[in-house]
């Protein structure tokens, strides 16, 4: 086992690193997967002394780790009682690494990585690119994603949760106050929002199979698809149906928040869709023949 | 630090890569993503809005083939791209950048663009909203219209039956004046036969009638049967 104190900015380099975890306070941090060295570049520091340690399994733990905080004065690490501690600091590893995040006010960036992804913040934003499998919470922080791959999880109380290029298994994203929207490719992940007052959005493929459920308390809902039919009774209001052949679920749920499902342009012709430049020239023969295959 | 990809350098990057040569957008979005190392790379679904807005300041445009749109430089892009030739510059030297800027310039990225796609999602759902709820007025005020229509409808049935009812009741009623004030030829002529035995009757009163008297009245009854019969009797031919 390996460990450094870092009193000043400064850059160390690593052999291996096969799981990574930070738990800072304030400042920056930024978690990039790249196959060159691991590297963790602490640009700016002030306040109590970053601890670093590393084991023989290629766990990483940067951070606040012994006796420097007492839970006794957590308000104190936030004010800046007895000297602000913050920190900003970049990390490069192995894409395949694991991550694991636990900040307070930290604004995260965290991309390029194709192991799990963990961030649990307090009031910084959080932006996610290029994922796999990621779970992010945060109370007032917002939480961005672009290309996530997997699993996509996320949680706020009052920030707001937007991805773009979303696809795989799953997406859930639940918070009270922020705003939910989602663009979605495919292949579609089975979607779950939940609001209370916040707005849920969900943007899909022009052509996709989806089997949908839209609810709202005291909201409206709304959506671009002919297939969705809106209901409504004393006390909720929903849409249901399902779209080309079903398949993925979307579930969505708001107290007062407005629930919109939106239909990508027709002449969209993105790559998430076509995934290579003949890919969406296979896709319109096989839609043929598989029509003539039925009748 | 400022970000290497801040403000306006992707777009001047995007302008690079498509003076190199013309590129379908899915080409963009790798080799946006070997610029950042592979570490990130934009989604469709920002990428595009993007060269969409370039397209149409005028600096690019885009021919279909295949079905699939190819874009290129025009002319004005290529003196955009001349005017900023030192910013490219930078941008091209700075090719060791460290973890710090490289995870700069994915924010910068990251929040740009799904700043752009929020905006478009948001704007795209209030319309939808909007519609929505335009078109359940509309569908209400249908109804309404439709009731009215079916109210009004009803309402000049019945004023239709009422007026036929009426005509048929006055019809009928005149009928029945027309028996009992202006009578029918016949009943007129019956009547006039009537008052006729009456007269007569009159004049005879109540005495004995002599032979020559008798015979008298007779002729002159006969003649007035002759008289009528030949007004009434078809003529013989």
């Amino acid at each position: 086992m390996a460990s450094w104190t870092i009193k000043e900015p400064t850059t160390l380099t690593f052999d291996m690193v096969k799981k990574l975890r930070i738990k800072t306070i304030s400042g920056t941090v930024d978690v990039v997967g790249a196959d060159t060295r691991p590297t963790l570049e602490v640009t700016s520091l002030s306040g109590k002394d970053l601890e670093i340690r590393l084991d023989d399994d290629g766990y990483l733990d940067i951070g606040y780790l012994n006796r420097q905080l007492r839970w006794s004065d957590p308000i104190g690490w936030i004010t800046g009682r007895g000297g602000r501690t913050s920190v900003n600091l970049s990390v490069a590893v192995p894409p395949d690494c694991d991550i694991d995040l636990d900040v307070v006010s930290v604004t995260s960036v965290v991309s390029g990585i194709d192991g799990l992804v963990r961030v649990n913040g307090v009031a910084g934003d959080v932006t996610l690119a290029r994922l796999a499998d990621v779970e992010a919470g945060t109370i007032s922080g917002s939480i961005e994603a672009e290309r996530i791959s997997g699993t996509f999880a996320a949680k706020t109380v009052s920030g707001s949760i937007t991805a773009a290029g979303l696809s795989g298994r799953a997406a859930i994203a639940e918070t009270v106050s922020g705003a939910v929207a989602l663009d979605v490719e495919p292949p579609l992940p089975t979607m779950h929002l939940t609001t209370v007052s916040g707005d849920a959005t969900v943007r899909v493929p022009h052509k996709c199979d989806l089997e949908v459920r839209l609810t709202t308390t005291s909201g409206q809902v709304a959506s671009s698809f002919a297939e969705i039919r809106s209901s409504a009774q004393p006390g909720s209001r929903s849409a249901d149906g399902t779209i080309g052949a079903g398949g993925p679920r979307l579930r969505a749920h708001t107290v007062s928040g407005h629930v919109t499902l939106l239909r990508r342009d027709e002449d969209y012709d993105g790559p998430g869709e076509a995934g290579g430049d003949d890919a969406d020239r296979r896709a319109g023969p096989v839609g043929a023949s598989g029509d003539e295959a039925t009748q | 630090m400022s970000p290497v990809f801040g403000h306006g350098s992707l777009r001047l990057y995007l302008l690079k890569l498509l003076d190199e040569a013309p590129r379908h957008g899915y080409d963009l979005i790798r080799l946006l993503e070997d610029r950042f190392m592979g570490t990130y790379a934009p989604s469709a679904g920002t990428i595009y809005p993007r060269l969409a807005r370039l397209e149409t300041e005028g600096l690019i445009t885009h021919s279909v083939e295949d079905g699939k749109k190819i874009y290129r430089l025009t002319e004005r892009g290529r003196a955009e791209l001349q005017a900023r030739a030192e910013e490219l510059a930078d941008l091209e030297t700075d090719i060791s950048r460290s973890v710090h800027d490289l995870a700069d310039e994915v924010r910068e990225q990251v929040r740009g663009s799904l700043s752009d796609v929020r905006e478009e999602l948001k704007h795209a759902a209030r319309d939808i909203r909007r519609q929505q709820r335009h078109e359940n007025r509309q569908r209400k005020l249908g109804i309404k219209d439709e009731l009215k229509g079916a109210k009004q409808e009803l309402r000049e049935a019945r004023q239709e039956l009422k007026g036929a009812w009426q005509e048929a009741a006055s019809d009928w009623k005149g009928e029945r004046r027309e028996a009992t004030s202006t009578p029918s030829s016949y009943g007129r002529l019956e009547q006039a036969l009537v008052e006729f035995r009456q007269r007569v009757r009159a004049v005879a009163g109540q005495r004995v009638l002599t032979e020559e008297e008798l015979r008298g009245c007779l002729v002159a009854l006969d003649d007035a049967y002759d008289r009528v019969a030949a007004i009434l009797r078809p003529p013989a031919t």
